[in-house]
Order: structure tokens, then sequence, then C-alpha cells
């Protein structure tokens, strides 16, 4: 007494069982990315916050050092002031334009850095202190950290952009508000060295 | 015997093998790179080498920190600092739970050094610390060209800094990522799924009139199977590949986040 119904029976439940089963795991593997890429931006923030926090000491490290260019030490305390006034919470990481205006404020950051360390060069004295070594390599560790955070958070917006677009996650995405990051740019502040014109 | 049983044996038994061989697999090629100290650059002699990688397994056995040391050739224009952090983190240097290692790479080549901190020594060790480690005692050892003594006494001064921040201690053996786990129940399932279909349509042919029974056969084994599935995480998770602290069991697991500095002499 064959039956065909309960074959087709068996096949529809076994469809809408898998259905389930890849729209349960695929939302719950979005969510884990979309923590990994949140968790990956908190560490960039950390460690830009790192390097703000730096800076005051070394303001006051070059100053009591002696005579140095005014205005130099001014962009840097200028530029720190500007980058830290624009804070990029882990839900405004869809905003790119916000995103940009967060990336340019802390490459103006680093230029600023970059330029007081070369005319640096040029102060033996402030080269010899102690305290302006150390602060070097504080500075360098954070740069350090800055690339590795922002290395690793290009690579978990890597996989995560490539998981919202695959199927079956990509009938869903949109549905549950994931949507395209966009990863963070070379710092074109930081890439060149700043240049320095020592005859004027 | 009953038709229900050999499918349910059936499938665990090939389940578990190819289980068996997804772990066991990738865990012998990792056991390649577990050694502490890698001259590439042949800067070492056998016996320092030996020294050297003695000391610093005593050392992870009894204090759990990490301490791996690399040597190469050249970094063909790569970044000393990246390259170090990354490698910390891809060994896993130091163990999972307090990321308590340090890679010290040494670039023969470009003549420079770096000392990578895992995040849970930055305490410890901090940058300014690893630079001083870097400049008053590799530096001038390696400029003389007495590498074996500057990485000596470089791994003492880091152990002397270290002291005291982590001490030989239980620890909880590895969990494996989750992330795997998901990816296997999917597998398992599809596999699952297919193979009942083969069945199904198999035992169709047959045609002996207990048509009705077929889906609860199909759907037995597939229960299952599911519930083996699901719970993997756990039981393979706990049994610990890794081991507890110490080098017995190769690098822990520790993460790096880019600590340390380093110098060329």
């Amino acid at each position: 007494m064959r039956n065909p119904s309960t074959l087709i029976l068996i096949v529809v439940v076994l469809l809408v069982g898998f259905a389930g089963c890849a729209g349960c795991g695929t939302y719950n593997s979005l969510i884990g990315q979309e923590e990994a890429v949140e968790e990956a931006w908190g560490n960039i923030q950390t460690a830009y916050q790192r390097r703000a926090d730096l800076i005051p000491n070394l303001v006051n490290t070059v100053q009591a050092a002696g005579e140095f260019e005014q205005e130099t030490l001014q962009a840097v305390t200028e530029a720190r002031a500007r980058a830290t006034s624009i804070n990029v919470s882990a839900d405004d990481l869809g905003d790119p334009a916000r995103l940009a205006q967060f990336q340019q404020a802390q490459s103006q950051l680093s230029g600023a850095l970059g330029r007081l360390l070369v005319v640096s060069e040029n102060y033996p004295q402030l080269q010899a202190t102690a305290g302006f070594r150390d602060l070097q390599i504080q500075l360098e560790g954070t740069e350090n950290r800055i690339n590795t955070a922002r290395t690793r958070y290009n690579g978990a917006i890597r996989s995560y952009n490539t998981a919202i677009r695959q199927f079956p996650a990509t009938l869903f995405a949109g549905m549950f508000g994931h949507s395209r990051r966009s990863p963070f740019e070379a710092d074109s502040g930081a890439q060149n060295a700043p240049e320095v014109d020592f005859d004027s | 015997m009953h038709p229900r049983l050999i499918l349910i044996r059936r499938c665990s038994i090939k389940n578990w093998i190819l289980l068996i061989v997804l772990i066991i697999a990738p865990q012998q090629i990792l056991a390649q790179q577990q050694r502490i100290v890698v001259d590439n650059a042949g800067i070492l002699t056998p016996q320092e080498e030996e020294r050297l990688s003695l000391m610093l397994r005593l050392y992870a056995d009894s204090t759990s920190n990490q301490i791996a040391i690399r040597t190469l050739q050249s970094l063909e224009g790569q970044d000393i600092a990246e390259y170090a952090t990354e490698l910390g983190q891809s060994l896993g240097v130091g163990q999972a739970e307090t990321d308590n290692g340090v890679v010290i790479v040494v670039s023969k080549e470009d003549r420079s050094v770096f000392i990578a901190v895992g995040y849970g020594l930055e305490g410890a060790i901090p940058d300014v610390l690893a630079g001083r480690i870097v400049r008053d005692v590799i530096v001038p050892d390696f400029r003389e060209g007495r590498y074996y003594a500057g990485l000596a006494r470089a791994v003492d001064s880091i152990m002397l800094a270290a002291a005291g921040e982590y001490t030989a201690e239980a620890l909880p053996p590895r969990q494996t990522s989750g992330r795997k786990g998901d990816f296997g129940g999917i597998f398992l399932f599809l596999m699952v799924v297919v193979f009942v279909i083969v069945m199904t349509v198999r035992n169709g042919g047959g045609g002996r009139g207990h048509g009705r029974r077929y889906g609860n056969d199909g759907l037995i084994p597939l229960m299952f199977l599911l519930g083996h599935a699901s719970g993997r995480g756990g039981g393979f998770g706990g049994s610990g590949f890794g081991g507890g602290g110490g080098f017995g069991g190769g690098f822990g697991g520790g993460g790096f986040g880019g600590g340390g500095a380093g110098g060329s002499w």
C-alpha cells in the first residue's frame, strides 16, 4: 500500500527543516560577525585613545626641554583636540561619512605627530633626555597597536561583508538590518613621511 | 538485526571517524611549528639553540609564560613590529586565557630586532621596558656579533620583568571555537539529509508494502545524529589538546595586539 504522498511529506518536512536550520544558523553567524566587527572597532578606539592620552605628556616633555618650534607643538595640540572631539560609536559604523570624518581627524593627528618627531631631530638636547626617548617608544607602540587594530578591523569587516552577500544570508541580511560596512582606509598622513623645510 | 539499528550504527561510526580525522589532522600540522626557538638566520650554533630552547621550555613549564624566539634572514620589506605581532598571534604564544606570551624576532639582514609582548604581559613589560631591553641589553651584544649572549641576557631581563605577574597556576583546558562547531553541525545535517533520501529511495524500490514506516526509519537516526552534532563542541572542546599551562602541549593560543618595542644594531 505505497502512498506517494508520504514521500512528498518527508521531502517537504526535510526542506522546511533545512531552510529553518539554515536561516537560524545564518542569523546567528551574522550576529557573531557583527559582534566581531564591533569588538574590533572598540580596539581601534582604545588604540587611538591611548595615543591621545600620551600627547599632553609629550608636549610637556618637549616644552620642559627648552625652546621648541611652537608652531609644531600647537599643530599637535589642535589636531589632538579635533581628533578626540569626534567619536564614532559602534552604531554609527554604517555611516561612511562619519567614519571618513573620524579617519581624517586621526590621520591629521598622525601627520602632526610625525612632523613633531622629525623636527625633534634638530634638538639634540631633547633627544638626549630619557623622558623623550621613552615617549618616543610609547608613541611607536601606540602606532603599532593602531595598525594591528586597523588590520584586524578590516579583516572582520571583510568577512562580515562576505557573509551578508553569501547565499542564503543575502535573503535574510537586509531583513535584519545588516548592510555593507566600509573598511578603514590606509592612513595617508601616516604613510607619507611629513616634509620638513630645515632652511626656513 | 533490526534495520533501524543498522542505520543508526552505520551513520554514527562513519561520522565519528570523519569527525576524529577532521580534528586530529590540523593538530599534527600545527605540531611542526611548535618549536620555541627557530633559528632561520643561522646566527646560533645548534648547542646555543638547544640551550636557549631548554631554558625557555623550563620557564614556560614553571610559570606558563611563553617566550618564543624566531630569527630570519630578511624581512623582505615587512615591518618588523607587524611581523612579530602577527607571528605571535598566529602561533598563539602564551596561554589563551592570560595572553602571557612574548616573541623575540631577529632579522639578520635588516639588523633589527623586535620584542612583541602579548596582551597579558603589557602591564609587566610595557613598551618602554621592552625598548630598554632592546637598547641596553640586545643591541650592545649584537653589535659585537654576540647573538647568543644578547638573546640569553634579553630573555633573563624579560623573565625578571614578568616575574610576579603570572605564576604557575592550574589553567582550565582550552575550548575549541564555536564557529567550527556550527559548521560541523550543518555539514552533518547535509550528510544526513542525503543519506536519508538515498535510503528512502532505495527502500522504496523493495515494495514490501510497509511504506508508512519509511518516514520513521529516516527520522530517528536523523534526530540521533543532530543531537550529537550539536553536542560536539562540548564533547571535544573539553578534552584539551592544548594541555594546561607550560610548554608540554605547545603554544597555548595567547593574543598579541601590537605591544612591545624594537630597535636596530
